[in-house]
Formats: C-alpha cells, structure tokens, sequence
C-alpha cells in the first residue's frame, strides 16, 4: 500500500456522512420470501446429460436391431432337406478339386512313389 | 472475500452444498443471511422502482447457478456478482425507454428533495428533519453518480467490500477499483458541498 491508497482526513469524514445519512432501504413486502421460495424452478439432475449418452445409445441401438429383425426376419430354408442337400453339394464341391489336385501333383508320398512304380 | 466469508465460512460452505443438492431449505437460510445486503446494494444501485422484482430475480439467478458455483467459500462475492449483473441488465433496459424520469431512486435529481431553506422553514423542524434532508441529499448525490462510480462507492464505502472483492465483482482491476473510488467520492463530495454541506 502507498501513501495514497490511505483513505484522507475528507475521505474519511465523506464515508462517515454517507454511513449515516445512507437511504433507508424499503423493506420486503410481506410474504415476499414465500412467494420466491415457491418460485424456484425445481433443480435438474446433478449428474451430468453426456454421463447418459453412451448408456442411451447403446439403449437405442439394442431397441433399433430388435425392432429391424422383427421387421426383417433372416430368410429361412424351406425345409431341412433342401437344407442337407445344399450342405453336401457345397461339401463334395469344396473337396473333390482339392482330392484331384493332391494325387496329381502335391501330394509328396505319391510323387515318390510314382517312379518307384514305373520302374517296375 | 475474507471479510465477507471468514466469520460464517463453514456453515456458508455447507449450506450451497446442500442448495447445490436441491435443498430449499438451504436456500432459505442463505436468503435470510444475504437477502438485506442484496436490497441495499440494489436499491443504492437502482433506486426503488421494481426492487422486488430484482432482488427476486438474483435470487433465481443464484438457484440455478447454485450447481455450477465450484467455490462455495466465494458465494458472498458470487452473489454480488449477479446483483451487479442484474443491476446492469436494468440499467440497459431504461436506457432503451424514453427518459421521463431519473430511475435511479425513482426520483427527479432536482425535486428529490425539498431545499434545505424549504425544510427549516416547515414548522416541524427538528434534528430529525435535518437527518431527512440529509438522507435525501446522499440519495441525490449517489444518483448524480455515473453508473461505475456509483457501484464502486456504494459497494466500498456503504457495504464495506475491500477493493480487491469489488475488483472480483465488477470484474476490474483492483487499480481501476480505487481510480473510480476517488472520482466518486471527489464527485459526491463536490455535489455535498455544492449543497451546503460542510464535511
């Protein structure tokens, strides 16, 4: 603090006067805090609205595939025949090139024992 | 703050927890502490008209500020913020009004109050009398006050806030709080004297 931060003889004197001639302030008008007590808004939740967000998306992504499956079942076989029949022919498919492939070319037992045959 | 907080810091701090919370009844006691320094502050800020509309609206404020105040120790000076902030939003709105009247105490500067000839000539003279004049001369002279300066003195010299509070408040520099404390008093001062008083 410098010397003129210190409150004068006059300053003081002014402060002293306005402390004692300072307005009378209007009271509150009866019934005043009621009426703004009962004005409260009430108070929202202290918790914080991104704290629900990734719960409630996950919430609506759960309710949106339940409700897109139950308009869109998944497309069902007609019936458990044609369901074996499909699976064999997929099956038969996916090994006879591989069965072909192994005795002609890649299977090494066999590729040793071809000569050894011709030989013979 | 220190002097504002200190002598009450605990049970301040633990009544905005509460408030923070939801409790109105929290709420009610920091009303009742706070609620007459808020209408003084107000009234020598924005004379009478609409004062209880005001003092309700900081205390609405305050409740829906209440969760996100971090300081609670702070409320005091947190409080007087929004009633600054209210105080100017007033003052904003009268300044779009068309100028019938002074606004602040809700008075004509030049009619406020009788002359002080006029007073000691009424035949109910008395010390009394002179304490009315007196009183009608500080409401005029803090009118005549511009809007900074007036909330400075008042703030400082009627609610006994320390500069570094005030500069918090106002949001100023505590350099700027003691340069429109001078100017205030300097103008009040003159406006006293030019009135016939003699300080």
């Amino acid at each position: 603090m410098n010397l003129n931060d210190l409150p004068t003889d006059d300053d003081q004197k002014l402060v002293a006067f306005l402390k004692r001639y300072q307005p009378d302030v209007p009271p509150a008008p009866e019934g005043f805090e009621a009426k703004l007590l009962a004005s409260l808004p009430p108070r929202k939740s202290a918790t914080r609205p991104w704290h629900w967000l990734i719960p409630g998306a996950i919430a609506v992504g759960l309710l949106g595939t339940v409700t897109y499956r139950s308009f869109n079942p998944t497309p069902q076989l007609a019936n458990s025949a044609e369901l074996e029949e499909f699976l064999m022919v997929s099956w038969e498919g996916g090994l006879e090139p591989a069965v072909h492939a192994a005795t002609a070319t890649s299977d090494p037992l066999l590729l040793l024992a071809a000569p050894l045959n011709s030989t013979d | 703050m220190v002097a504002l907080e200190n002598k009450v810091e605990t049970p301040i701090k633990e009544l905005v927890a509460r408030c923070q919370q939801g409790d109105r009844t929290a709420f009610q006691q920091l009303y009742r502490h706070h609620e007459r320094k808020v209408r003084a502050t107000l009234y020598q800020l924005c004379g009478t008209q609409n004062l209880d509309d005001l003092v309700q609206d900081v205390f609405l404020r305050a409740w829906r500020g209440l969760p996100k105040l971090r300081e609670p120790a702070y409320f005091s000076t947190w409080l007087y913020r929004i009633a600054w902030n209210v105080a100017t939003d007033r003052r904003r709105q009268l300044a779009k009004q068309p100028k019938t009247q002074s606004h602040v105490f809700n008075t004509d500067p030049n009619e406020a109050t009788p002359s002080l000839a006029e007073t000691l000539s009424r035949p109910q003279d008395s010390p009394d009398v002179m304490a009315l004049h007196y009183q009608g001369l500080v409401k005029r002279g803090l009118a005549h006050l511009t809007q900074d300066h007036r909330a400075v003195v008042v703030l400082h010299d009627l609610q006994d806030m320390p500069q570094k509070d005030i500069a918090q408040v106002l949001k100023i520099p505590v350099g700027t709080v003691k340069s429109r404390l001078f100017h205030g008093r300097k103008a009040l001062k003159a406006f006293l004297v030019q009135e016939g008083v003699t300080l």
